[in-house]
């Protein structure tokens, strides 16, 4: 995909392969900027029925460049499954190339979105100084949260068979818990943070929530605005998953402390409430304490291919600037997660007694 | 050798004929990003190459202390006598920087395997010097990273 002589033939060519009866002429073909873990370019189109229109690519970077290893395939039938519903709006997934025959590289091809990611939009807010308390910024929290909220709210039937479904919350969150150990296990050199984040989690379990739907990168660089009216459009759902509801809460809590403008620390509580009000979950369930425990549950997923990224690089099977950058985003997770388990022990020990309490599940480890 | 320019001096001043000379000249967006994140890396590996043998050295004597008074405290600490046995075996009076880092991950592991049985024996006192002496450990990286934020989202 990163070859721009090559690529605009290769793309015409796939173009035709998956649309019979009519050919595409690739005007333009540019890479895109945007994103740490796939590669995308954009392209514009004429097809020979007289349609124009912009197309955007989403593959896998050189396996040697690789830093976050997800599956395509798995992408892509998520992707064909959200299109059928439309609670969680989203660009039209169009075409796969699923053996990487026509593009290099397993690559799906999705409507182009002529809109700002949310992201832009808070930055130009930051570059004109604009208050954490400002109107403008509590709308966009209000209209983020909602979107945040739909993404449980899908009717996990409609999700493709390949889709692990777990049902046993404690079972779920074992294995949560344990992958900051297994994933250290695999490192080159030893990493006690983990270990100790491993340990600390299984100390101390909050309420249990029922599983739900999950984006797995819910953050405002992964939305689009529609041009015209400026709603939604979620993208990169490389890693979705059944999870628990509070993970994507807590990813977008601990994510915005690097890439700001953070609408969930400027005002925590005005988040939470709108959230439970869209999702009915409950203040025992969904709260700061909740959300500061999921922080460290869900970043493992990205956290440790951030570190097993570098340790294949220290043992000189990979390169990369994007593996050398993020060595800072593990130094980052390291100082969240400890700070997050030094004030979360107590607050989450306390709801966890009172919802056995008030279930009578005392003793059980839920 | 030559010891001065430092090591740091070095790398800080590729890091200014980068940001001076090489990035005005560079026009593509993705290269543009490339630019912003080699200058972050050129920064962060001027402060480690200053202090990273001296902090790995005074990290492992705090970590190996830490994994030998657990296992007084817990004698069938599962891993733990292991895990000193491989630090003990290792190079330890080496400064050369890879038997320095070999040895500080050999007190990691060692460290790691006393805070896991220290949470599940219910040491309290253990388990909150465990999570002591990893935030003296992230202070260290976060004095390397210095400010920074992500480059090129959006």
């Amino acid at each position: 995909m990163h070859d721009l002589t090559t690529m605009p033939a290769r793309l015409a060519d796939f173009l035709a392969s998956v649309s019979p009866g009519r050919t595409a002429v690739v005007r333009s073909y540019a890479l895109m900027t945007g994103g740490y873990s796939r590669v995308m370019a954009r392209a514009d189109v004429e097809w020979s029925d007289g349609v124009s229109e912009t197309l955007v690519l989403r593959g896998d970077p050189p396996p040697e460049k690789t830093m976050l290893v997800t599956d395509r395939d798995a992408e892509w039938a998520v992707l064909q499954s959200l299109s059928r519903v439309d609670t969680v709006p989203m660009p039209a997934a169009r075409y796969y190339d699923g053996t990487g025959m026509y593009l290099g590289t397993k690559a799906i091809v999705l409507d182009f979105c002529a809109g700002p990611s949310l992201q832009s939009v808070l930055n130009d807010h930051v570059a004109q100084g604009v208050a954490a308390d400002d109107a403008r910024l509590c709308a966009i929290r209000d209209e983020f949260v909602d979107s945040m909220a739909k993404v449980p709210q899908v009717d996990s039937a409609i999700l493709p068979a390949s889709i692990e479904r777990p049902t046993d919350w404690a079972a779920y969150l074992s294995s949560k818990n344990c992958a900051w150990a297994e994933a250290e296990r695999t490192l080159s050199e030893s990493n006690p943070t983990m270990r100790y984040l491993a340990a600390w989690l299984d100390a101390h379990r909050p309420p249990p929530m029922a599983l739900a739907l999950q984006h797995g990168d819910f953050q405002p660089a992964n939305i689009l605005l529609d041009p015209v009216d400026g709603t939604h459009r979620v993208i990169d759902w490389e890693y979705a998953h059944i999870g628990d509801p509070r993970e994507d809460l807590g990813w977008y809590a601990i994510y915005s402390v690097s890439s700001g403008p953070p609408l969930y620390a400027n005002d925590p509580e005005m988040f939470l409430a709108r959230y439970r009000a869209r999702t009915g979950a409950s203040e025992l369930a969904v709260n700061q304490a909740t959300v500061g425990y999921f922080s460290v549950v869900a970043a493992v997923k990205v956290f440790s291919q951030i570190v097993q990224a570098a340790s294949a690089m220290g043992d000189g099977k990979s390169s990369g600037v994007m593996t050398m950058y993020n060595l800072n985003a593990a130094t980052v997770g390291h100082s969240n997660f400890l700070g997050a388990c030094a004030s979360l022990a107590e607050p989450i020990d306390a709801l966890r007694a009172a919802y056995e309490q008030m279930t009578g599940a005392a003793g059980v480890k839920a | 050798m030559i010891s001065l320019p430092s090591t740091e001096q070095i790398i800080l001043d590729c890091r200014r004929e980068l940001l001076e000379v090489i990035g005005p000249e560079v026009t593509s967006d993705a290269a543009k990003v490339s630019v912003q994140m080699l200058e972050n890396i050129l920064r962060n590996a001027a402060e480690r190459a200053a202090h990273e043998i001296a902090w790995m050295r005074d990290e492992t004597a705090s970590m190996e202390a830490f994994a030998r008074e657990a296992l007084v405290a817990m004698p069938e600490a599962p891993g733990v006598v292991g895990a000193l046995a491989a630090l003990d075996a290792g190079p330890r009076s080496s400064l050369h920087l890879a038997d320095v880092a070999a040895v500080y991950s050999l007190a990691g592991e060692s460290m790691s395997c006393a805070l896991e049985a220290a949470f599940a024996g219910g040491h309290s006192e253990l388990s909150a010097r465990a999570a002591s002496l990893l935030a003296a450990r992230s202070e260290h990286e976060v004095q390397v990273m210095g400010q920074w934020g992500m480059v090129g989202r959006g």
